[in-house]
């Protein structure tokens, strides 16, 4: 029983990471309608920044709160220079574009920062929890409660604020918003920058797990795209639900079913892509629409 | 000085230009009416005026050419648009879509301005946290409007309000539309297919005829014009 509690809190602490990288997924998603492939890649990047900034002697924390703003202001900025010239684009374009980033990106961090394997600091202590005579990893349970809070914050960002609300306008009902005086091109950049700051925090909770390379997020982000399908692609609440599911899943998998074990992690959630797509492809949480021809 | 005068006005979807060179002026405090039938360049005009679709010629907005339009900036200066089809953002409650009215404007402001737009639509209160998209047509139309009044507009941009609306709905919003008018001192431009209740609301009203002003005069004397009333008016 104990090894189970275990195994279902460290599946939760891995399904909040992916939870955060999918909501980052489905923000860009619900703006422009593509996924954003250079968003694993984008929070890769932004965590050799937080390592960065404790190789200079930054304390963990205060590195990670600065990597966020870095990380909003480079996904803002990225909008900006990158994919405004193609915004009006076809899609295809866009998620061309997005794949130039994620080998751009991959090589920068490559080039700056070497392709060997480094240590990254984990902001959390390593004396295990008691929580009712089980002991859970400290690092697992701080990672649900730094994702839980970025997500609850997102969540309340986007039903409270005004500025919240006409960027989910302006997601949703682009020409409208631009009608009501909403700019529309600023509230995608700020889905950038938000979707960045969320990736990079994503990045900052896995690194001490997984270790910082260049490379580090690429079978998160198949995760994350797995949870958001799950989820279903255009729910952010959805992102979340499907995120921790699929942690739990895929750790309970890979625990107790020998044949999946720990190399054919990767391909279960590939396979939970194709079976969600074929059986139920508006996702959990995602509304099917109907369209009048 | 009216409030709105557009030279030579010019509108283009891609290759294809709807409009070639629509002169029209709208007076301060006035209603005035575009009528015309389906692809005469109504919805057009109104577009090029804000800048939603591409345009050349001259808008001059209170005395000063608007160059470079584009719909936020139209919205920002106090030019509300009311799109055809109502532009209600349908999976957002009704609270949600009237603040997004005055998403320029400061929160205490907003609740000054939701306060006048409830004096005309009072049933807007209660229903605030309705999703938009239940509601029917014509109160869909109806909280168009009042979020267009949300903007502080000067002047209103209204296209097609009629459609697809009961007749007694239809001259519900215009009796409430000359309200506001008076009231609130709105200036108001309405392109409408239905010629008779646009007509008598207008002070003044312009026909287009394939991307031409093809008439134009006061609202009275047009309803006598010959020519009008056996093309739009149908007697």
């Amino acid at each position: 029983m104990h090894d189970l509690a275990q195994q279902i809190v460290s599946g939760l602490a891995q399904g909040s990471i992916f939870a955060s990288l999918a909501l980052a997924l489905v923000l860009i998603y619900r703006a422009m309608g593509i996924i954003n492939f250079a968003q694993g890649e984008l929070a890769m990047f932004t965590t050799y920044i937080a390592w960065q900034l404790t190789q200079m002697g930054l304390p963990i924390w205060l590195a990670f709160a600065a990597t966020v703003v870095v990380a909003f202001a480079g996904g803002v900025a990225l909008e900006r220079i990158v994919i405004r010239p193609v915004e009006r684009a076809n899609q295809l374009t866009i998620v061309i574009v997005t794949l130039g980033l994620f080998i751009s990106i991959n090589g920068l961090a490559g080039w700056f920062w070497g392709y060997i394997v480094k240590a990254f600091p984990t902001p959390f202590p390593t004396t295990p929890l008691q929580i009712g005579g089980v002991a859970f990893s400290a690092q697992d349970v701080g990672v649900i409660v730094v994702s839980v809070v970025t997500l609850g914050l997102i969540s309340l960002f986007f039903q409270k604020t005004k500025l919240g609300l006409a960027m989910r306008a302006a997601a949703l009902y682009p020409e409208q918003s631009r009608v009501l005086g909403i700019r529309v091109g600023w509230m995608l950049a700020l889905g950038w920058g938000l979707a960045s700051a969320v990736g990079a925090i994503s990045g900052i909770m896995i690194a001490p797990v997984v270790f910082l390379d260049p490379n580090m997020m690429q079978s998160v982000l198949v995760y994350a795209f797995a949870a958001a399908v799950l989820g279903g692609i255009e729910s952010p609440l959805g992102a979340v639900v499907g995120g921790l599911v699929l942690g739990v899943v895929i750790n309970l998998l890979g625990t107790y079913v020998d044949a999946i074990g720990n190399e054919l992690r990767l391909a279960a959630a590939l396979a939970i892509i194709v079976v969600v797509l074929l059986v139920r492809p508006a996702g959990l949480f995602g509304r099917v629409t109907v369209q009048r021809v | 000085m009216p409030l709105l005068e557009t030279q030579a006005l010019h509108g283009r979807y891609g290759q294809i230009e709807a409009i070639h060179g629509v002169d029209i002026s709208v007076e301060r405090g006035a209603i005035v009416a575009l009528l015309g039938a389906n692809g005469s360049g109504k919805t057009s005009t109104l577009r090029a005026i804000t800048g939603t679709i591409k345009t050349e010629g001259t808008v001059l907005y209170d005395g000063v050419a608007l160059h470079q339009r584009t719909p936020e900036g139209a919205a920002r200066l106090g030019i509300a648009h009311v799109p055809e089809g109502r532009g209600t953002l349908s999976a957002l409650t009704v609270w949600e879509n009237l603040s997004l009215g005055a998403f320029t404007k400061s929160r205490k402001h907003m609740q000054e301005r939701y306060e006048r737009a409830v004096v005309y639509f009072p049933w807007l209160e209660e229903r605030k946290h309705q999703t938009a998209g239940t509601l029917s047509g014509g109160e869909q139309q109806m909280l168009a409007i009042a979020r267009a009044l949300m903007m502080e507009p000067k002047l209103m941009l209204l296209d097609e309000p009629s459609l697809g609306l009961a007749p007694m709905i239809v001259r519900q919003i215009f009796d409430l539309l000359r309200k506001i008018n008076k009231e609130d001192g709105v200036s108001i431009l309405v392109a409408e297919q239905n010629a008779t209740i646009a007509l008598a609301a207008a002070d003044h009203a312009y026909v287009l005829e394939a991307g031409h002003v093809a008439v134009h005069g006061p609202g009275d004397e047009l309803m006598r014009d010959d020519r009008v009333r056996r093309s739009y008016l149908g007697y």
